[in-house]
């Protein structure tokens, strides 16, 4: 006897439905199973027999073949589990077919027949509603996670015994249901009212978040660069419900959703370690995961100590930090990675950190060279907001300052401006307006122009530099409200750029 | 100006106990000088010193009405010697008409042929006297200055330095005495350019100090270069004066090169006058132990560049890095009490150093807020006369 059913498998950010084939028929007692599978998905032979064994089926001395396809895209995980379950349960003749027609099943079964959640269903959701399924069958622990998806049933499934009697029984299919979306503010124990003085390094902050750019804080060891960055988050805009959807799917794919949990609401902070390689930021794996700039998609992601990464890893940002997503091959197959994020950087000037303090600093010129060496130009041209940090005197430290909802409301309304200004385009922040159409975006006055002229002839190095100047004026005129960009604004852009060639560069004679 | 105007000049310029600040502050409240010579009003008059009193206290009202932000250096006996001055017009008249046929060139802080590069200064001198030319304005200057009694080190190295800038079209300017001073000169003039080097007199341009030099001073008129002085013709050479006219040294070179100079030596004080006027300077490195060395270490400790190869400092000139002052004060401005030098570099500008000064600790300096720091800084980052040493902390470019 023979049966179909599908299930979804994961290929980098994309999932595609998966038909699972099985065929009961006479011959030495065996299952088999095929269709480019890894070992882990093999191992559901034994995993799915024990599992109806212990929920009371008994499967008969036939021989087994249980085919998944299409058989020449490569499948890893345990997710086909509960599929290859309803499959053998169908070809048993256990259960009417008509319910698995046009349901996905993805679940991992466990020996004594329950189901555990799998990464990815929230992918699998979109993919098997966009191929005209009716319904999907995950583990209870992913339901809430799918039923953010509209247009498909997502209905949990206990145990392999509990399928089998959905299958059986319409009525047992009760969908889960999504909480409604809200927007109100997550309760934050960190805020930039904690941190004091700062006045320069929290308006720089403010202006990168208000249009995504790049921020690099550079300053003296302990003065609070961490701090600030950890409170970036706090004042960044509010995540729409798309956005949310998107984050929410990376993580569901990277399998980094808390168990039962469903959309993530507010906006991501990675802050991977400096010893972290270039798969860990990109994404590894055979078919591979998303890495921390994924990760960071919609939010950011804080490299603290940033000489100290390694210098593969940190060229690795490079490509995605200009084309706002990533593209890796892996044995032949691409696959593509959001990486829309901003990243936040933070360094001291030399290795004991006191530099140009020449009372305190005992490196040579030499040594800070080779220090600041390690980052390269064009990562730092990237680097659109460059900001310097000083230790805060002892008067300041009390002094609160402005509340993140205070700074956030300011950086929500300068969002507000950019959206009318993008209306019908994909670009939302200034910071990824491209080079075409900056002329368009960021008219300047007369004398603004000038100015820009002259930094562009004598301090700027690259017309890379330059474009992230003009984006950061836009910015800062946002902030203010004006529609043209003046002198002023460029000027204040001028200043947030990274530090001269004077010692950056890394060659000797500065 | 007219022949009044110029006489009053003359007669101005030759007022006893006036110098520089004091005639700029008197024309900046009372105008021109014929329109002083008139208020001042004829001399020898029996009520001399109730005439005194009411001028001096018509000019401390003047100076109320036009709010001068900075203090009189007028003093009320001044007040009396310009009086008592009004009887030497005659007097005067007849010694510029000599002078004048003499060669000796009258130019006021009035007249086109003015330089330029003095017009900034706090302290820029009424009138220069001068024979032969004065420096051209678009050509690059610097000064080489250094101890009168110099080593052999001193001497041939100051000459090297002025003549290989000569030869790139340098201007050299010095104050023609012992030691640096002359062998800058001599440098200059061994290339054969035209108006190679400019000698600058703390004595009137008609005597020659120390008189050894006369040959050099014929030497420097012949190769179209210039003797000028602040003090009129006929000023005997004096001590306190030698300081006052070093400033004229610094002021009218971009750069100021210093060969060898001792500790607390006058060399120091152009320095540091040149260093108040925003120039930069190059200080020639000796060997430690070297007392004639000392004030030169000092200043390369204290940030100035280290002066070895004369390539540095045309690259310093060429790059237009230093303070041009490029536009040509209009009459009613050079009438104006201020104008410092200060106003050229902003306020910012004077605070940097050759170490390393952060936003932070140039706006506690200023009283500016750190935006307003950026500001000021902006034009002279572009300019390159500064550099971004590390992010925040900004130096002097050291060229």
């Amino acid at each position: 006897m023979y049966s179909k059913v599908y299930s979804a498998a994961l290929a980098g950010m994309d999932s595609f439905l998966v038909q699972v084939e099985t065929d009961v028929s006479d011959g030495l007692p065996h299952v088999e199973m095929v269709g480019a599978l890894s070992p882990e998905t093999r191992e559901a032979r034994e995993r799915v027999r024990t599992a109806l064994k212990n929920a009371g089926i008994r499967i008969p001395p036939k021989r087994i073949t249980i085919s998944l396809s299409p058989a020449g895209r490569r499948k890893e995980g345990a997710g086909f589990d509960l599929a290859v379950a309803a499959g053998i349960l169908l070809a048993l003749g256990l259960a009417p077919g008509e319910r698995a027609a046009d349901a996905v099943i993805a679940g991992e079964v466990c020996l004594d027949g329950t189901v555990r959640g799998i990464r990815g269903v929230m992918a699998m959701a979109c993919q098997a509603r966009d191929a005209g399924m009716r319904r999907l069958f995950v583990a209870r622990e992913n339901a809430m996670e799918g039923a953010v998806i509209e247009g498909i049933q997502v209905i949990p499934v206990d145990s392999v015994a509990g399928l089998l009697a959905m299958l059986r029984d319409e009525a047992l299919c009760v969908p889960a249901v999504s909480p409604p979306w809200t927007e109100e503010d997550l309760p934050e124990t960190v805020d930039f009212c904690q941190i004091g003085g700062q006045a320069d390094l929290k308006r720089a902050a403010e202006v990168a978040c208000a249009g995504m750019h790049n921020l690099l804080m550079v300053g003296v060891a302990g003065a609070g660069k961490s701090m600030v960055a950890k409170r970036i988050p706090t004042i960044l805009p509010r995540l729409s419900k798309e956005e949310s959807i998107a984050v929410s799917t990376i993580y569901s794919i990277g399998g980094y959703l808390p168990a039962g949990g469903s959309l993530i609401r507010s906006r991501p902070f990675r802050s991977p370690h400096h010893t972290v390689t270039a798969a860990g930021l990109a994404g590894g794996g055979r078919i591979p995961r998303p890495g921390e700039i994924s990760l960071a998609h919609g939010g950011v992601l804080f490299l603290d100590e940033l000489p100290e990464f390694r210098v593969e890893a940190l060229e690795t940002l490079r490509q995605p930090m200009e084309d706002r997503k990533l593209v890796l091959v892996r044995a032949g197959v691409s696959y593509e990675f959001p990486a829309d994020c901003m990243v936040v950087a933070a360094m001291n000037p030399c290795r004991c950190g006191f530099y140009p303090d020449r009372n305190r600093c005992r490196c040579t010129e030499t040594e800070v060279r080779r220090y600041l060496g390690r980052i390269s130009r064009p990562f730092l041209d990237r680097m659109d907001i460059c900001a310097e940090v000083e230790k805060a005197s002892y008067g300041e430290l009390g002094e609160g300052g402005e509340t993140s909802a205070q700074i956030r409301r300011r950086v929500e309304r300068t969002a507000q401006i950019q959206k009318e200004r993008f209306r019908g385009t994909r670009i939302r922040f200034n910071g990824r307006i491209p080079a075409s159409l900056l002329e368009r975006y960021c008219p300047l006055t007369p004398r603004a122009e000038e100015l820009l002229r002259q930094v562009y002839e004598r301090l700027v190095t690259s017309t890379r530099g330059l474009h992230s100047l003009r984006r950061v004026a836009r910015t800062i005129a946002d902030l203010e409200g004006r529609e043209i960009i003046g002198y002023e604004q460029i000027s204040e852009a001028v200043f947030y750029r990274g530090p001269g060639e004077y010692l950056w560069g890394g060659e000797q004679d500065g | 100006m007219d022949e009044k105007e110029r006489e009053a000049a003359w007669w101005l310029g030759e007022a006893p106990g006036w110098g520089a600040v004091k005639l700029r502050q008197l024309t900046g409240l009372w105008g021109m000088p014929a329109r002083v010579r008139e208020i001042v009003g004829p001399a020898g008059q029996g009520t001399r010193n109730r005439r005194v009193s009411v001028l001096y206290e018509e000019l401390l009202a003047s100076a109320e009405r036009s709010e001068l932000k900075e203090r009189i250096a007028i003093t009320e006996g001044d007040m009396e010697r310009l009086v008592q001055h009004g009887k030497r017009e005659e007097l005067c008249r007849d010694r510029q008409r000599r002078w004048q046929e003499a060669g000796v060139r009258f130019v006021t802080v009035w007249d086109a042929a003015y330089p330029r590069r003095l017009l900034p200064l706090y302290d820029r001198p009424f009138a220069l006297y001068v024979r032969g030319r004065l420096p051209q304005e678009d050509r690059p200057t610097a000064a080489v200055i250094g101890a009168r009694a110099c080593s052999g080190y001193g001497s041939s190295q100051g000459q090297r330095f002025a003549m290989e800038l000569a030869a790139a079209g340098v201007q050299i300017v010095s104050g023609l005495a012992e030691g640096v001073d002359s062998e800058g000169h001599w440098g200059a003039l061994k290339t054969g350019l035209p108006g190679a080097t400019y000698a600058v007199f703390g004595c009137g341009v008609d005597r020659c100090y120390p008189r050894e030099h006369e040959k050099l001073a014929g030497r420097i008129l012949e190769n179209g270069g210039g003797l000028l002085s602040e003090f009129p013709p006929g000023t005997a050479p004096c001590a306190r004066n030698f300081p006052i006219r070093n400033r004229i040294i610094s002021g009218l070179s971009d750069c100021i090169l210093v060969m060898e100079a001792r500790k607390r030596s006058g060399s120091l004080i152009t320095v540091d006058q040149a260093l108040e006027q925003g120039k930069e300077v190059f200080a020639l490195p000796g060997r430690v132990g070297d007392r004639l060395s000392e004030g030169c270490h000092q200043l390369i400790q204290n940030g100035a560049a280290l002066l070895t190869d004369s390539g540095e400092v045309l690259e310093f000139l060429s790059s237009g890095r230093f303070a041009h002052s490029s536009s040509r004060a209009s009459e009613e401005d050079a009438g104006e009490a201020s104008g410092s030098s200060d106003r050229l570099m902003g306020q910012v500008y004077p605070f940097l150093d050759y170490q390393g000064r952060t936003v932070r600790e140039l706006a506690e300096l200023t009283g500016l807020t750190p935006a307003q720091v950026h500001a000021e800084l902006l034009p002279h980052l572009i300019g390159g006369r500064i550099l971004e040493k590390a992010k925040g902390c900004y130096v002097r470019n050291p060229g």
